[in-house]
């Protein structure tokens, strides 16, 4: 059937054109697609009452232009975001996954900082069943969890300055600008009687990020980023800390009562029952909290209870 | 580089500048190179909370800023993103953008974006379509937009315009002005049999505010715009031929993969100056202009496999993803 060349909806066109170079096994398949058929019903045969060819390349060549880059700078995009789990996958592997992501998950954002947003939990999702756990796809799943986890903190929201907004310029350091937010000094903190400072709840960094995983990914990742092979890793239970200080994104390893603490605080626990949460003794719990106020995981403190910090960290337990 | 008096749409002629790109970030931070100006891709930054954004901000206090976007979609049959077009106004208020810039063509329909440039079939209803979003646009971001003509590689038989004639009524009923890539020029009409110099004489002159020069691939079939090498002497040519008809105007080199150092691209787009000279008037060049598509010879010496690894080379889409610093 040929389609008619009068009054032909741009929005049909666009649908059409659309699905054919968006289609995962080519044009032609993109041509007999449903969707591309219901926006405009053609034969392959008949493409040049839609496509001309030109000179050198017929319609469908043309067409096939377009849908080889489709798949091309998507996947050169995918690989910018998640070099280390493309080369423990494999360019193959990567590839196929790589495409069936996409054609499963296509862009909805007007940028391509957005495009892997959902690739951790498309792996965690098609995870094979059969295999036990943890194992080499939660290996997987564990490096691209952090890759995107890293690009997030990257270009997020961060502690270098204060913003009243995503655009805004920066202006001014963070530190007791919030009017419910102490700044996280031990000038502040000595304020407090020792009551007090037992029930206060801290303010996590906006760039604060917990994960727990099955295997040390992160440093899988910084072997592959040194441009040495990746090796293979045995399962550990492993505690990350991820932060950005500088716009260099940082990360570190915490101990499992540690992390419990953490994500206790994070959640907006009061620091009483974050630390009988993580069992952790007096002492521990001392240089921990000094260590993670130094590293600035923590940007300030609340004494009211009821209240909640405004937190956009989030934890992630694999 | 002395600056023309002559404006378009009352926008300045600031000089040859550069594409903003993450790869020469440290450079540009450490050597304040004579540049006249920076072109930013706007998606880069409109979310940008981190170094990208930082840097942005040293650059923006040091050169003109113009935002060239690619995510505006302004030929698609969704709904204009009104969140997108926030972002856009407040980082182009942010940046003190010189002007604010996009391309004819759709990126994507049904919520989803391709992240390519695709084309429009160039007739009446598809110029009301996409006029009448120009318009919205110019009115939300409160100044004129700039649009730029983008590489194709397929026609539609339902067009009954040429894509000159479709830009030229675009900007007669929105006024809104014109980002002419020459490059592109090259590229479309290579791909589609055409004129180029025809392509460039018929447009309204006096609505270019910009020209974008990039190089490009040729498959011998076809040409894809990777933005991935020199400007080639054709290309310098039909760039003369702007300059003369326009008298000059803001002049960008785009390079966006197999990127070199900041240097040698900063040094290609100076390559201007020469061209725009009247001692640029070799022979060879010159008469290779005559004639439209004939004219247009293939030149590569790739091999058979290079030119089957690079038609299946991603068209470049220079809203990149930036990779992150870590530090362990």
């Amino acid at each position: 059937m040929t389609a008619s060349l009068a009054n032909r909806p741009l929005h049909a066109l666009q649908t059409w054109l659309q699905a054919v170079v968006t289609h995962p096994l080519g044009v032609a398949e993109g041509i007999a697609s449903k969707t591309a058929q219901a926006a405009v019903p053609l034969d392959i045969a008949d493409i040049e009452s839609l496509i001309g060819r030109s000179h050198t390349l017929d319609s469908v060549e043309r067409l096939a232009v377009y849908g080889n880059a489709y798949f091309a700078r998507l996947l050169d995009c995918l690989a910018d975001e998640f070099p280390t789990t493309k080369q423990v996958l494999g360019d193959d592997a990567f590839t196929a996954l790589g495409m069936q992501y996409i054609h499963a998950c296509p862009s909805q954002s007007y940028t391509l900082n957005s495009l892997g947003c959902r690739f951790p939990d498309y792996l965690r999702a098609t995870r094979p069943e059969h295999v036990s756990h943890p194992s080499w796809p939660d290996f997987v799943i564990d490096l691209a969890t952090l890759e995107r986890t890293y690009s997030e903190v990257f270009d997020g929201p961060g502690i270098e300055f204060e913003r009243q907004d995503s655009i805004g310029p920066p202006t001014r350091p963070v530190f007791g600008s919030t009017p419910s937010c102490e700044p996280l000094t031990p000038t502040a903190l000595h304020t407090l009687t020792p009551s007090e400072l037992i029930h206060i709840i801290l303010v996590p960094a906006p760039c604060l990020r917990l994960l727990k995983l099955d295997f040390p990914a992160h440093e899988a990742i910084t072997a592959a980023r040194q441009g040495t092979e990746v090796p293979a890793f045995a399962p550990e239970p492993t505690f990350l800390v991820v932060t950005r200080r500088d716009f260099v994104v940082r990360r570190s390893t915490v101990t499992a009562n540690e992390f419990t603490v953490l994500q206790a605080l994070v959640n907006g626990e009061p620091l009483s029952l974050a630390l009988q949460a993580g069992t952790l003794t007096a002492a521990e719990a001392t240089m921990s909290f000094e260590r993670w106020a130094q590293a600035r995981w923590f940007i300030g403190f609340r004494k009211a209870v009821a209240a909640r910090p405004n937190c956009s960290s989030g934890i992630h337990q694999s | 580089m002395p600056h023309s008096t002559i404006s378009r749409l009352g926008l300045p002629n600031l000089g040859l500048g550069v594409g903003l790109r993450a790869a020469h970030y440290p450079y540009i931070i450490q050597h304040q190179p004579r540049v006249d100006w920076f072109e930013i891709i706007s998606e880069n930054y409109m979310d940008s909370q981190g170094r990208p954004r930082h840097v942005l901000e040293q650059i923006a206090e040091c050169y003109p800023i113009v935002m060239h976007g690619v995510s505006l979609s302004i030929g698609s049959t969704d709904p204009l993103d009104f969140d997108y077009l926030a972002k856009l106004k407040r980082l182009a208020e942010w940046t003190r953008a010189v002007w604010v810039s996009d391309h004819i063509c759709w990126t994507g329909v049904n919520g989803l974006n391709g992240h390519d440039l695709l084309p429009l079939p160039y007739n009446e209803a598809t110029l009301q379509h996409v006029a009448d979003r120009v318009i919205q646009v110019q009115d939300y971001l409160e100044r004129p937009l700039v649009l730029e003509n983008p590489s194709s590689y397929i026609t539609f038989r339902d067009s009954t315009m040429t894509e000159w004639d479709f830009a030229t009524a675009l900007c007669q009923e929105t006024g809104c002005g014109l980002l002419l890539d020459v490059n592109n020029v090259f590229v479309s009409c290579f791909n589609h049999d055409l004129d180029p110099i025809e392509f460039i004489r018929s447009l309204p002159h006096e609505r270019i505010v910009q020209f974008h020069l990039a190089g490009h691939t040729h498959c011998g079939t076809h040409i894809i715009d990777t933005h991935d090498n020199i400007v080639i002497d054709r290309v310098w040519e039909l760039y003369r031929l702007a300059h003369e008809l326009t008298g000059g105007v803001s002049t960008l080199l785009e390079w966006d993969a197999n990127i070199p150092d900041f240097e040698t691209v900063h040094a290609e787009v100076l390559k201007a100056r020469a061209v725009t000279s009247e001692s640029f008037t070799q022979h060879g060049i010159k008469s290779s202009l005559h004639g439209g598509r004939a004219a247009i010879r293939v030149e590569t010496t790739t091999s058979v496999s290079d030119l089957h690894r690079r038609r299946t080379q991603a068209i470049p889409q220079p809203s990149s993803f930036i990779t992150a610093e870590v530090e362990s």
